[in-house]
């Protein structure tokens, strides 16, 4: 009898080590590196082109404070004439908790405006000192002013600022997208629309979904922000970022959900909860880029399933949030009784169809969505679903409960 | 070759490396032969070994403060080895409608018993049985690495000893 672990250490020794494997890592981590570099540049130009003030920001997260000393004012003074020529008292301006202060003075008669690069802009009348606060990391930032009216020809005088951070106030909060691919959205809300209140950290916890068990939420950018920003972080990479702003009751309401591919974050009126197991992260990307790659029957309002050898022809669909949607539902196993119903997602069902448990796997306290009427093979059933909130669901076949898959909600503004 | 018994040894957690490139030299043979024993295929162990090693270099100083960084190297090495099985088998499913087993083991080497009677074996029996036999991972922390319950590691490991012990002529001895 032979022992199966030297058995197995002997058949292992076919595949010998290089004697460079530390010097070929190297070069591919150099690779990589750029690559990423490179993945980021083309987030930040695909936001930029969306017209997204958050494009700017992600470029300057890019950049990171170099100067400390602390004779440098904590407000940029810069003075506007009224031809519109700025100039600045000092060229370096220190962070502060809220953000970057600038306060911009129009010693000119007529008013002008000044523009804060990739950020915004305000008015400033005559003989009026106006300061306003800025989320831009530390970094250059561009000011530039304009006579009023501003078609009236001529190119705006500009001048740069350098922004240092010696308190460490900012938190980066750039996407970091391994693909290179990010996603963005702004809701629109209607006038008095409320959000949620306490701490935003937390009601970005609590409403936003697609949130997984090893995705950690913190506060990033300036830590007293009157408009916070959230950043989702896996590891050591930013994945996602909500910002949030004061609906003026005291509640907190998302004006934009950004996240990177392979994620699926957005906003829940109802509480949201974490979703994943105990364990590595699957990859749902993995598991539903067929869906996504498709515009067809697994994806939209009018899914179309089919249901064979006990079994779905698909592990993924995928609807949009907020609106209703039908599955038709094609039982083709002649004589046997089955159904689609949906699921609250719990960790031990994405266990079960990302890491493939056993299907005799037990799991409690799922939250039943949506009952699907049993069919009887062959026959075909179309199940008409009330909307739901975006987020991850588990649908299956009650009848044979190893036959599932998951039901992607995605968040649309 | 003979038939199959089980010998296994509880690995003991390795003093904290001192430096990323330490801590590549002490283990990446270990796992590009683990990888290899559960991919069957050099070239894919290798590029598993890259990717898994990357992964922690990027984290390093979070990994190197763990209590087994070892193991957390394993578990992105199988999880990165899930992925790309995921994709292959809808790759394949697109072609020829259904999932056919092309392992490396099962044609790389016709003499060799229990490279084909592994070749044979589901992959996630396979990695069980390279993370608790070779490795001597406990089912505990095999489960982890894994991502499955330790109960799942012991049932997977008994039916990869039965199937090579039918295999290989080998006695019961479970």
């Amino acid at each position: 009898m032979t022992d199966l672990r030297s058995d197995l250490e002997r058949l292992g020794e076919r595949a010998a080590p290089r004697t460079d494997a530390f010097e070929r890592l190297e070069r591919r981590r150099r690779r990589k590196e750029r690559n990423r570099r490179m993945g980021a540049a083309a987030v930040a130009l695909v936001l930029v082109l969306g017209g997204s003030l958050a494009a700017y920001t992600v470029v300057r997260d890019e950049t990171p404070a170099t100067v400390g000393g602390d004779t440098i004012p904590e407000v940029a003074e810069l003075t506007c004439d009224g031809e519109g020529m700025v100039s600045a008292a000092s060229s370096t301006v220190t962070a502060q908790p809220e953000g970057v202060h600038l306060a911009i003075t129009n010693v000119g008669s007529t008013p002008v405006v000044f523009s804060v690069v990739g950020l915004g802009g305000d008015g400033v009348e005559p003989g009026e000192r106006k300061e306003t606060v800025w989320q831009s990391a530390p970094g250059e930032l561009g000011v530039s002013c304009e006579a009023e009216p501003l078609d009236a020809g001529g190119a705006p005088s500009s001048t740069v600022l350098t922004i240092v951070d010696p308190n460490g106030y900012f938190v980066p909060s750039a996407l970091e997208c391994a693909s290179g691919e990010g996603y963005g959205s702004a809701p629109a809300y209607e006038e008095g629309a409320t959000g949620f209140a306490g701490d935003p950290v937390q009601v970005v916890r609590d409403h936003v979904s697609g949130l997984e068990y090893d995705m950690q939420v913190e506060r990033a950018g300036y830590p007293e922000s009157a408009e916070p920003a959230i950043r989702i972080v896996r590891g050591d990479t930013v994945i996602g970022r909500v910002t949030l702003f004061d609906d003026g009751q005291g509640g907190w309401l998302p004006s934009a959900i950004e996240g990177c591919g392979g994620t699926l974050f957005g906003w829940s009126e109802e509480p949201t909860g974490v979703s994943g197991p105990p364990g590595p992260a699957p990859d749902l990307q993995d598991l539903c880029a067929g869906t996504y790659a498709d515009e067809g029957r697994y994806r939209g309002t009018d899914l179309v399933v089919t249901g064979e050898n006990i079994a779905f022809d698909t592990p993924c669909l995928v609807v949009p949030g907020g609106e209703p949607f039908t599955i038709s539902f094609r039982n083709l196993d002649a004589g046997v009784p089955r159904n689609v119903s949906i699921y609250a997602m719990e960790p031990c069902l994405r266990e079960r169809i990302l890491l493939g448990a056993p299907a005799s796997a037990t799991c409690s306290a799922a939250k039943s969505v949506y009952e699907g009427e049993i069919v009887v093979g062959a026959a075909e059933i179309v199940y008409r679903v009330p909307r739901l909130e975006p987020g991850e669901y588990y649908f299956q076949d009650d009848v044979h409960p190893s036959a599932g898959g998951v039901l992607v909600v995605e968040f649309t503004p | 070759m003979g038939g199959v018994s089980s010998t296994v040894t509880e690995r003991e957690a390795p003093a904290p490396p001192a430096s990323f490139e330490e801590f590549f030299q002490a283990e990446h043979a270990h796992l590009l032969r683990a990888l290899y024993l559960v991919t069957g295929n050099v070239q894919e162990s290798e590029e598993l070994m890259q990717d898994a090693f990357l992964a922690l270099w990027e984290r390093w100083d979070r990994v190197a403060a763990m209590d087994d960084p070892a193991g957390y190297l394993y578990r992105t090495a199988m999880n990165r080895f899930r992925s790309r099985l995921r994709r292959a088998a809808r790759a394949a499913r697109k072609v020829v409608g259904a999932t056919e087993g092309g392992d490396a083991f099962a044609t790389a080497d016709e003499r060799d018993a229990l490279a084909r009677a592994l070749g044979r074996l589901p992959e996630r029996q396979r990695a069980a049985i390279v993370l608790t036999e070779l490795l001597g991972y406990g089912s505990g922390e095999a489960g982890r690495i894994l991502g499955v319950k330790d109960v799942t590691v012991r049932s997977l490991a008994s039916q990869a000893r039965s199937a090579l012990r039918a295999d290989l002529g080998g006695p019961d001895d479970d």
